[in-house]
């Protein structure tokens, strides 16, 4: 358990990058849409102020309840 | 009102003295600055904030209106404090607020007569937006220095704090809020679990409205059992008590704030509750009635009036009228008569339950009922109330008559204190038995009990105080106890009618300590306000220091009236905390003065301080700005420290880079992903200028990389982007390419840094450092070389931010100072200088460099006339939105260079560039100055800015505007590259 200012919110966790050549459209998508989600929503923290390691979350942003936490290239393993 | 002590209440009889504006009184100890005012027939304690008003002690606890004081002088003068809440110590100066010369006399009430005659009604609902309607010339002149002066609280000292707080990360199973008798008996139930109980309570004392029950032999069956919980909880190794503490916010993870005063060593505590299980048994709030001049001093709410009774031994008036609308105020009534106390009770209820009024009957009280309150009389303090019959449908009164009284005590219901559990998120629903609103979905691991959760019985209180202990113990895996009951029961049945305010003309006070009148609450009806939140706003009800305690539940109830609906459905406005003041100095705890945030030193630092160099803060750093000779300012200084780079040698700290080791096999096809420019192919002990984009396409930081070996770069980062680059190449490499073999690792305070640069740098170097060959041969302009100084590993790169012939020298910080040193006694004799980030920055601004001013997030490479530098033979960060056709567009300001026409009239950064002098500059902006100096090589002020075809337009004599100084100042475009533009003296 840490404290929770160890950490800094980086980002959404659900998008997908394009392909390197993919069009400019799609890079706009990637960078600038994104979903307000009022509920579970897959993000990005830094340990900045611990370890430095980037970890991927299941957060509900009503509630700031944490159901999931793992690395970034994981996945829960049953849909949550 | 003329109080007087009766009795001694729960309080010692010995007796002190104390001050109210320089008079001497005497106090016992347990009484509140309220009580002891009272004690000594202080009727008028101060003024009320728009009208001036005279105001006095409206109730005994936290929902204090009226009797608003300022306490001490000097640095420790603290104004606003409800003298309700604020224990007499010996000798304490208590001074009375918002009011000259005297509250008894006081001046500025002219507001309350003028008020109503003036446009917009001076001080009514939405005074402050209306006010700036009028014409801005009045509004400056006139107005605002009257309101200034007229409406508003006591003075803040002018002094610094000059007590101690501290902040408290404090850790409990179970938490409860609240000393009253549900509050006491979750404790006592959790704590036989042996689990960790914190118990707050905002009073000095625990029991709650238990307190208002006499103490005495005779009827003090209740404070024996009051005393032996709190004598048991005090035993209990496994309880915290902590008292005087206002539990003002809950916030995720089961998270408290709470507020401690001391009044010790250390003045209050701040504390950050880790709390396992909360319980919330914060009790309510009694309810004014809403009549005319309800704010009068003798105007008193019920239970608090007894409380002063029998408690603090206070008769608060000789001839009582108990004016409500529920069972709850007859208590009071019982107990004045009781001390032989003429009493009469006006019940707005037509048919009050019988046992009361036989009571009445039995005890010689005039009962009135189907009666109301329709103005209370008297010119400091109550001396009249005038009474009226009240219609069955509650519309219109009669038989109106005058009743002569010096103490009104009225109870319109109870608001349970919702706040904690509100604060989750959780919405109030209005409950229509109990007239109030409650959270009916509590968050998890919270409990609501007792009077917070509308149950206003004793018994059925603690009934559900203790089933939250034992649920609260079960879920953490232990048992809570049994408790001994109060040996009777105190019936808390309301059958409460509401009467949300009497239907009558004159200044009904809703949010008294805010002088909100239902005149206001109507006036914002019929302009429009339908939302509460806006109501608040517009009306400012409940944004006095009370929070709108006694009048949330009212003035939502007169404006469902209004727009005739239910008060569900006009709702409550959101709670937020903290739901009580909270004195600044605590959540700053310790961090004040040169406490306030760590200072960052260099190597030097010490150096620097020696040689005088006066500093900047830059971040958490304190840079050298200069180093002033005797008499200089620091224009004199960064002159001659800018001339003296470029004529001869100086030496600057520039510690405070970012630096990075990008170390792994990998580490080149990561660099070439990071950067604009090809970092691969640069060849071991070389540098490298480096661009990177963030992913949208704009710049977002810039420095030099060195290639150490084949698998390790050095890389440095500007001072400010230090910490969030490392972050954005750890997010790289962790989320988007896992794949690649490669560490980053940040090294800011591993090495010290300084530049060495002008044209007898070489020299100087040559000199510190025999050892290492500093000819151009083998060490070029770009180049890299290693070496020691007796054992000392020095790391020299020889880049040049001046324009000038420069190395940086890089060396383990330990050794820092050392080769400082060694510089400067080598480079004696080629007359080296120190010199500071002023002249850092008119050297850089000389050559044309980008810093941090212009490159502020908003600029493209473009902007700044470096695409040539991006690569085409690989992708990068930000490629593919840096190509976006809005970013392309031709005519996008461009990085230029500008010199004032006048070369001593300086050109002010952040000025507005445009063409035509006459026209309004925001409008016809072309572009704007990001960075300005004082140019010793031009013998001209220049700057550095942004301009609409900027690279076409050299030559053009265009104007530099700053609307907010009324100033504009013509400057010649020109490149950005002042100083020897083909860039020979850094080769040479
Ligand atoms: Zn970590």
């Amino acid at each position: 358990m840490r404290e929770h200012t160890e950490f800094t919110y980086g980002e959404d966790a659900n998008r997908q990058k394009p392909e390197i050549d993919a069009p400019i459209e799609d890079w706009n998508t990637y960078i600038y849409e994104r979903d307000n989600v009022a509920g579970y929503h897959m993000e990005y923290w830094h340990h900045a102020f611990g370890c430095r390691a980037w970890i991927k979350v299941k957060r509900d942003t009503q509630t700031h309840a944490i159901l999931w936490v793992g690395l970034p290239q994981e996945n829960p393993e049953i849909a949550l | 009102m003329s109080a007087y002590r009766i009795g001694n209440g729960r309080l010692g009889e010995a007796e002190f003295i104390f001050t109210f504006d320089g008079h001497k009184m005497t106090a016992r100890a347990g009484d509140t600055v309220a009580s002891a005012l009272l004690a000594n027939g202080v009727e008028v304690i101060g003024r009320s904030f728009k009208y001036h008003r005279p105001r006095g002690v409206t109730s005994s606890g936290p929902e204090e209106t009226g009797a608003l004081v300022t306490l001490g002088s000097g640095a420790r003068l603290e104004p606003n404090v409800r003298a309700t809440m604020e224990p007499v110590s010996e000798g304490l100066e208590v001074f009375s607020q918002n009011c000259w010369p005297t509250p008894t006399f006081d001046l500025w009430s002219v507001n309350s007569l003028v008020s109503g005659l003036l446009p917009g009604s001076l001080l009514s609902a939405g005074f402050y937006y209306k006010s700036f309607m009028w014409p801005a010339a009045f509004w400056h002149r006139l107005y605002e220095p009257a309101i200034r002066r007229a409406a508003g609280m006591a003075k803040p000292p002018r002094e610094a704090d000059p007590d101690l707080y501290d902040r408290i990360n404090s850790f409990c199973d179970i938490a409860v809020v609240g000393g009253g008798a549900a509050g006491l008996s979750a404790a006592l139930s959790s704590a036989q679990s042996g689990l960790r109980v914190i118990l707050f309570e905002e009073n000095s004392d625990l029991g709650g409205q238990l307190l208002n029950e006499p103490p005495d032999a005779i009827n003090g069956d209740l404070e024996q059992w009051r005393k032996s919980a709190v004598v048991s909880l005090m035993a209990a190794p496994n309880v915290t008590i902590l008292t005087r503490t206002i539990c003002w916010g809950c916030f995720d993870g089961n998270t408290l704030a709470a507020h401690e005063c001391i009044d010790g060593k250390v003045r209050q505590n701040y504390h950050k509750v880790h709390a396992g299980k909360i319980i919330i048994a914060a009790g309510a709030i009694e309810r004014p009635m809403v009549f005319a001049n309800n704010d009068k001093p003798g105007v008193m709410l019920a239970a608090s009036a007894r409380r002063m009774l029998n408690h603090y031994g206070i008769a608060a008036g000789h001839t009582l009228v108990v004016f409500t609308n529920n069972n709850s105020a007859y208590q009071t009534a019982f107990d004045y008569r009781a001390h032989g106390i003429s009493t009469l009770v006006v019940d707005s209820r037509c048919k009050p339950p019988a046992k009361l009024v036989a009571a009445c009957a039995k005890q010689g009280i005039q009962l009135q009922t189907g009666g109301v309150v329709i103005q209370a009389r008297g010119w400091h303090g109550v001396r009249k109330v005038v009474l009226a019959d009240l219609s069955s449908d509650g519309k219109s009164m009669t038989r109106k008559r005058v009743v002569a009284c010096d103490l009104l005590a009225h109870s319109g219901g109870w608001t349970p204190q919702v706040q904690m559990a509100a604060h989750g998120g959780m919405v109030p629903i209005y409950n229509q038995k109990i007239t109030a609103f409650l959270v009916d979905k509590l968050p998890n691991d919270t409990w609501s009990v007792g009077a917070a959760e509308g149950e206003n019985s004793l018994y059925a209180g603690i009934q559900q105080a203790l089933t939250a202990a034992r649920l609260a113990c079960d879920e953490l895996g232990q048992t809570a106890g049994e408790i001994v009951l109060p040996p009777r029961d105190l019936d808390g049945e309301l059958n409460i009618e509401p009467l949300w305010r009497v239907p009558a003309a004159g200044k009904q006070m809703v949010d008294i300590q805010h002088d909100v009148t239902t005149d206001d609450i109507m006036q914002a009806h019929l302009e429009g306000y339908v939302s509460v939140e806006h109501l608040k706003r517009y009306t400012t009800l409940g944004m006095a220091n009370d929070q709108g305690r006694t009048a949330n539940v009212n003035a939502l109830a007169i404006m469902a009236q209004c727009r005739n609906q239910t008060i569900q459905d006009t709702g409550t406005t959101r709670f937020r905390p903290p739901i009580a003041p909270v004195t600044m100095g605590a959540f700053v705890g310790r961090a004040v003065g040169e406490y306030f945030q760590p200072v960052r030193r260099t190597p030097m630092q010490a150096w620097h301080e020696r040689f005088g160099a006066v500093f900047v803060n830059v971040g958490l750093y304190r840079r050298p700005q200069y180093y002033p000779r005797v008499g200089e300012t620091l224009d004199d200084a960064y002159k001659r420290e800018t001339t003296h780079v470029r004529q001869k040698v100086g030496i600057c700290d520039i510690t405070f880079l970012g630096k990075i080791e990008v170390v792994g096999p990998d580490a080149a096809v990561f660099l070439d992903r990071i950067y604009i420019n090809m970092l691969s192919t640069l060849p071991v002990n070389k540098a490298r200028y480096g661009i990177m984009l963030r992913e949208d396409g704009f710049v977002y930081d810039d420095g030099t990389t060195t290639r150490l070996a084949e698998d390790r770069y050095f890389m440095t980062t500007t001072t400010a982007k230090a910490s969030s680059v490392l972050a954005h190449l750890e997010r790289c490499l962790e989320i988007e390419w896992p794949e690649l073999k490669v560490r980053v690792s940040s090294v800011s305070e591993h090495w010290a840094a300084m530049s060495v640069a002008g044209p007898a740098s070489r020299n100087t170097l040559q000199n510190a450092f025999e050892d290492i060959d500093f000819a151009s041969e083998a060490l070029p302009f770009m180049g890299v070389v290693h070496g020691q100084y007796k054992n000392i590993i020095l790391r020299i790169l020889r880049i040049s931010f001046s324009g000038e012939i420069a190395y940086e020298i890089y060396v383990g910080a330990d050794h820092g100072e050392t080769i400082w040193e060694r510089i400067m006694e080598a480079g004696a004799k080629f007359n080296i200088i120190p010199y500071g980030l002023e002249s850092l920055g008119a050297l850089r601004i000389e050559k044309g460099h980008v810093t941090g001013s212009e490159l502020d997030g908003r600029v493209t490479l473009g902007d700044v006339n470096l695409e040539a530098m991006a690569s085409r033979k690989k992708w990068f960060v930000g490629q593919n939105l840096m190509q976006r056709p809005g970013l392309k567009n031709p005519n996008r300001p461009r990085l230029v260079g500008l010199r004032s026409v006048d070369p001593k009239v300086p050109i002010a950064t952040g000025s507005i560039l445009v063409t035509d002098a006459n026209t309004e500059a925001r409008a016809n902006s072309e572009g704007w100055v990001s960075s300005m100096t004082y140019s010793p090589e031009l013998d001209s002020f220049i700057a550095l800015g942004f301009l609409c075809n900027g690279l076409n337009r050299y030559g053009e004599v265009i104007y530099a505007a700053y609307p907010v100084k009324r100033r504009i100042v013509a400057v010649e475009v020109v490149s950005n590259h002042f100083v020897d533009r083909q860039n020979q003296r850094v080769k040479g």
